[in-house]
Formats: structure tokens, C-alpha cells, sequence
């Protein structure tokens, strides 16, 4: 090779080279602005607030996987590591776990495979969302697996507040998925945890969220368990207020939880009923989630004497 | 004419079809919604619709919303319930003869177990119908074992701990005061409390029932001896079992106790998760060396055996004792 001929082949490597690197600096700063958008998007209603339920299922899952593929090629994106965990979730709970749910009672196999399915996509949507908290601190993953959540916790901070309450929420409703999962159960004390973090920090933390699941622990929970009647409401009067009583969510969760274990009937009623008196176009954000949660409280109604013994009569 | 024949007969059928009233069994249960037995349960009623062609359907109503075990025996009585799925605790209610099974150290193993209770069924059902009630199906669901804050190997180990006694049966805990052992009576929603505060240091459970309760977390040793088996089963009241066509009935037992079958090894593979979980988060298991396992079975035997006659059956008894002496002849050195 001639010293010109080299000179050349160091030219062109040199080139690949800095092509090469010129568009991973590309792609990366392509993934960087369609994970940035993503992620913000995520904050607007493009899903949550639209009127179509079949829609938004028939397109959350592309959308999903294109999260996955961006984080993928970005894993240290916290951002987007945070949407891709919301999205998993959402869509987990409004189109796999809600409607197994709503399954008759003869499909007993169908509704558990459907409840499965519903809690592998929420654990992967909590697995994304600690991926964003590693991200933002590390060792965060490691002191929660060892169940030291106070040492956990004293690395986060107020800004950390949506990744606490989703890695919360995905826990959770992983456990409520399945809930004679041992691992999940030894963990509910942790999510509860994290969200009482939040609810620390801002006890209006997303219009009465971390409340609205707590409705639903508190009144399903053991007392020894830190279950109770009275938290249960608490937490739902909160969630009412905070929410300015327009979203469904939290007279779902008092009605299936406390009202099912008094074996009220009457309250049920009355509460699903509030639920679907809500007016779905006055609170564009919550506009999805309070249409899937209406047509759930429209099959409860349907099916009221499945909870409770003494309606249709004494056999 | 023979169109017309048909015709009528169609339509006699259909009729007699629309006249005929669909049964709705109300079913209770303690067991959570989402576990093994609740599953069960609900596969049991999928079936029993399915074999009746939808003339037998079955409500369950899961997770203790029908009330405690004596509570939903009381509603069958009065027939605001129908039938449970209740265990061994609610079903000597009933008939106070099937205790015998969970004598402690009684029997070893699951083999005995499904050696004896498969003789005993016809005794037990035949007491369980004349008292009302028509049993559909036998459940055994594992084994219990004692849960202690310190390590508990032999006899004198427990009498060092505050033994949690459940069945709020005076002449049970006289029976173990007798024996040398502290006992405390709290209500179950109050066992969590008084293992934080002290006032409890040991409890009788299965590995699943400690681990879902995260009693474990304090009392986190488990003593690697069977004391006893827990069971249970589902019962009918006679008054709406009578209601089942007769032809239908042997079929939808058949199908309720292929379903209890079917449970057990979904029950140990749960016994099983819930241990390693346990031992995840710190549980510790003790063995028992053979001479000490001696001392309890001599110990265990001395408190209890005055109880036979009152809180256990003596008919039971003899009858448990005697298949269980012919299983152990025909099964040496198991």
C-alpha cells in the first residue's frame, strides 16, 4: 500500500468514522427527540382524553412498542422510561384487567389467563419506571429489592413524585392481578410506602390519585395488614374533594371495596350511581378512564346480586 | 297428521322446558377471591351449570362477604345461604366427629391422610346429612405447622413461647395449659397486633396462611414438623339439595370432588411458593431430629387424649385410629 494509497484509506475510515459517529449522534439525538415528545405527550390527552375506548386499545400497543424500541436504543431516558411505564399500566388495567373482570362466571379459565396477562404487563410497566428512577438514582432499585424502603426513599425527591406513584400503582395492581402472588403480597407494604411518599409530599398529588388507590387498600386490607373502614373513607372523601367529584374512580373503588364487605347494598347503589351521573365531556384528561370506569359501574349495577347475599330474596 | 304430532310434542317440550325452575345455589366462602379455593369453587359451579344444562347455577360469594364459618352455617339453617365452602374449624360444627382428622401428630403425611378420609367419608357424610346438610365435596389443603419468634425444635422451646390457641375451645386450652404451655385466646384480626406488641410469640398455621398474612415477619421460624392437616369441604343444606333432580345428583358430586382433586396440587405448589418467599424475606426452618419428634408425638398425645370423648369424637376417633392402624400395617416404614 502506497503511503498516498494509506493516507487515502485513513481518509475514508476517518470519514466512516466520523460518519459512523456523526449518525449515532444522529440517531441518538432522533431517539432523544421522539422520546422527548413521547414522553411529554404522554402528559396530554391525546390518550386519556379521547372518547373512543376501542380506539385508543387498538392503538396503545404500536404505541407501546415504539416507546420500547426508543428506550431501547435511549435506556438512560428516565422520561420516557416513566411514559413507557404509564402506558404499559394504563393499558394493562382499562384493556386487560377491567375487562376480564367483566368476564360471566363460567369462564373461569379465560378470566384467569386475562388476570395473568393483566399483571405481567404491569410488573413490566413498574420495571420500566424503576429503570427511570435507577436512572435518576442510583442504587434505588437495589435498597427496594432488600425491602429497605426508608433508604430507598431518602434518595428521591419531590420532583420524583410520578415515579413513585406509578411504580406504586403497577405494584399494586400487579398484586390485586393475582393476589396469591407471595412475592407481590411481601411487597404491598413497600408500594404503600412510596405512595404515602407521595401523599407527603403533596397530599393533592394528581387531583386525589395516590387517594384513589388507597380507597381501594384501606378498604380491602386486614387492619392488621393496615386495612381499615375509616382510612377508606378518609382517603375517599379526600379523593372526592380533590378531584371535585368528577372522576368515577373513586365511588368505584368505596362501592367494590367497603360497601361489598358490609354487605350494603344500598350504599353500592347510591355510589355507582354518582359514578355514572358524572358528566365524561366536563374533564377532558380523565375523559377515557371515566367512560371504562362508567361501563364497569354499569355492569356492577347489572350484576348486583353477584355481591351481595341478600338481594333476589331469601332462596 | 304426523306433522302435527311433532308439532305438538315440540311445543309440549318447549313448555315443559320454560316451566321448569332453575336452581340457584348461594355459596359462601372465607377463602379470598383469587386464590386456589375460590377458583376451585367457581370451577365447580361452571360445571355443575354446565352437567344441568343450566337448571343448577351457583353464586359464590367469596372473601367472608356471607359471614364468618358459624355465621353462613347459621344462614343455611334459615336459608338465606345455601351451601360454603367451609374448613375443618366450621365444619365441626356441624358435626364435631371430623376433628379427628386434625388431631395433632394423628396423622404423618398426605397418603394416610387420603387413606383415612376416603373411609371415613361415608361415616362423616351419613353424620353431616342427618344433622342437614349434604357434603358435595372434600378438600384436604395442606398441612400446619407451628410459627414461633424463637426457634422452636423440642416441646420445651414452645413452653417458653405464648402459644396463639384459635378455636376458643376452653377444654383444648386447658388441655395445653395442662401440658405445660402458655396459651393466649385473641381473635385472628387481632393476631398481627399482638405478635408486634409481645402479648404472642407462637401460632399453629399453614406456610400459605403465614406467608399471606405476613404473620411470618415476626414469627419467623417455622418448626419443620406436621402437626396436623388442614381440610375442609363444601356442604350443601339438605333442604336445597333435595331440589336437584335425583339423576343430576351423583353427577354434579362426581364433578364437585374431581374439582377438590384437582386442588391439591395446586395448594402444594402455593405451600411451596409461599415458603420460599418466606425464606426470601427471612423465615427459618428448624428440623426435628426423630428422637425429638418422639417427645412431641408422647407430649402431644398425653394433652389430648382427654379430650377424647368431648371435643373429639370417641366413634371418630376409634374409627380414624383403626383405618389409620390398617394403613400403617399394610405400609410398613413410611
Amino acid at each position: 500500500m502506497s503511503r498516498g494509497t494509506a493516507r487515502a484509506g485513513w481518509g475514508v475510515a476517518g470519514l466512516l468514522f466520523a460518519g459512523v459517529l456523526c449518525s449515532c449522534s444522529i440517531n441518538q439525538l432522533a431517539v432523544r427527540t421522539v422520546g422527548g415528545f413521547l414522553a411529554g405527550s404522554g402528559q396530554g390527552t391525546v390518550f386519556t382524553g379521547d372518547d373512543d375506548p376501542e380506539l385508543v386499545r387498538d392503538a396503545l400497543p404500536f404505541a407501546m412498542k415504539t416507546y420500547e424500541s426508543l428506550l431501547d436504543a435511549d435506556p438512560g431516558n428516565a422520561p420516557l422510561a416513566l411514559a413507557t411505564g404509564r402506558a404499559f399500566v394504563s393499558y394493562a388495567f382499562a384493556f386487560v384487567q377491567t375487562p376480564a373482570s367483566m368476564l360471566p362466571a363460567g369462564q373461569v379459565d379465560e378470566q384467569k389467563a386475562g388476570y395473568l396477562r393483566a399483571k405481567k404487563l404491569f410488573l413490566r410497566g413498574r420495571d420500566y419506571v424503576l429503570q427511570g428512577l435507577e436512572t435518576r438514582h442510583r442504587g434505588f432499585r437495589a435498597l427496594l429489592d432488600r425491602n429497605e424502603v426508608a433508604a430507598a426513599l431518602k434518595l428521591t425527591r419531590r420532583d420524583d413524585a410520578d415515579y413513585l406513584y406509578w411504580t406504586a400503582a403497577a405494584w399494586m395492581a400487579a398484586f390485586s392481578a393475582d393476589p396469591f402472588d407471595f412475592s407481590l403480597i411481601v411487597a404491598v407494604p413497600r408500594a404503600v410506602a412510596l405512595l404515602q411518599q407521595v401523599n407527603a409530599w403533596d397530599d393533592a398529588y394528581g387531583a386525589g390519585s395516590v387517594q384513589e388507590i388507597l380507597i381501594s387498600f384501606y378498604g380491602g386490607a386486614p387492619a392488621d395488614m393496615g386495612g381499615g373502614e375509616d382510612k377508606a373513607r378518609a382517603a375517599f372523601q379526600r379523593a372526592v374533594t380533590l378531584c371535585g367529584g368528577r372522576r368515577a374512580g373513586p365511588y368505584l373503588a368505596l362501592a367494590t371495596s367497603v360497601s361489598v364487605k358490609n354487605q350494603n347494598a344500598d350504599e353500592f347503589r347510591d355510589l355507582l350511581g354518582k359514578a355514572l351521573a358524572i358528566d365524561v365531556n366536563a374533564d377532558v384528561p380523565d375523559r377515557l378512564v371515566n367512560i371504562i370506569n362508567q361501563r364497569k359501574a354499569r355492569w356492577l349495577l347489572e350484576h348486583v346480586d353477584d355481591f351481595f347475599l341478600t338481594e333476589g330474596g331469601e332462596s | 297428521m304426523r306433522r302435527r304430532i311433532l308439532l305438538a310434542a315440540l311445543v309440549i317440550g318447549l313448555l315443559v322446558t320454560a316451566g321448569a325452575s332453575a336452581l340457584t345455589i348461594k355459596l359462601g366462602s372465607l377463602a379470598p377471591v383469587g386464590s386456589p379455593w375460590e377458583t376451585a369453587a367457581r370451577r365447580m359451579a361452571a360445571e355443575w351449570e354446565r352437567i344441568s344444562g343450566g337448571s343448577v347455577t351457583v353464586k359464590l360469594y367469596a372473601g367472608g362477604i356471607a359471614g364468618d364459618e358459624p355465621d353462613m352455617i347459621r344462614k343455611m339453617r334459615i336459608g338465606t345461604l345455601n351451601g360454603a365452602l367451609i374448613t375443618v374449624t366450621g365444619l365441626q360444627n356441624i358435626f364435631n366427629g371430623v376433628k379427628t382428622l386434625s388431631y395433632p401428630l394423628l396423622l404423618r403425611n398426605d397418603a394416610e391422610l387420603s387413606y383415612v378420609l376416603d373411609r371415613m367419608k361415608p361415616f362423616f357424610s351419613q353424620e353431616i346429612q342427618s344433622r342437614g346438610f349434604q357434603p358435595v365435596m372434600w378438600a384436604p389443603s395442606g398441612w400446619v405447622y407451628f410459627f414461633s419468634r424463637a426457634p422452636v425444635v423440642a416441646p420445651a422451646d414452645l413452653k417458653k413461647e405464648k402459644l396463639w390457641v384459635w378455636s376458643g375451645d376452653p377444654d383444648e386450652v386447658q388441655a395445653y395449659q395442662a401440658a405445660g404451655f402458655q396459651t393466649v385466646s385473641v381473635a385472628a384480626t387481632d393476631l398481627m397486633t399482638s405478635l408486634q406488641g409481645g402479648m404472642v410469640d407462637a401460632l399453629v398455621t399453614s406456610p400459605l396462611v403465614a406467608a399471606s398474612s405476613q404473620w411470618f415477619g415476626i414469627a419467623g421460624n417455622m418448626t419443620q414438623m406436621k402437626l396436623a392437616p388442614l381440610w375442609g369441604a363444601g356442604v350443601v343444606s339438605m333442604k336445597t339439595w333435595s331440589q336437584v333432580p335425583a339423576d343430576l345428583q351423583p353427577k354434579l358430586l362426581d364433578a364437585a370432588q374431581k374439582v377438590a382433586d384437582s386442588l391439591a396440587p395446586d395448594l402444594q405448589k402455593a405451600d411451596s411458593q409461599a415458603i420460599d418467599v418466606m425464606l426470601k424475606y427471612g423465615l427459618k426452618i428448624s428440623p426435628v431430629p426423630a428422637a425429638t419428634a418422639t417427645q412431641w408425638a408422647d407430649l402431644l398425645q398425653k394433652t389430648f387424649a382427654p379430650l377424647v370423648g368431648r371435643t373429639y369424637d370417641r366413634q371418630s376417633f376409634d374409627m380414624v385410629t383403626q383405618y389409620l392402624a390398617e394403613y400403617r400395617k399394610a405400609h410398613p416404614g413410611e
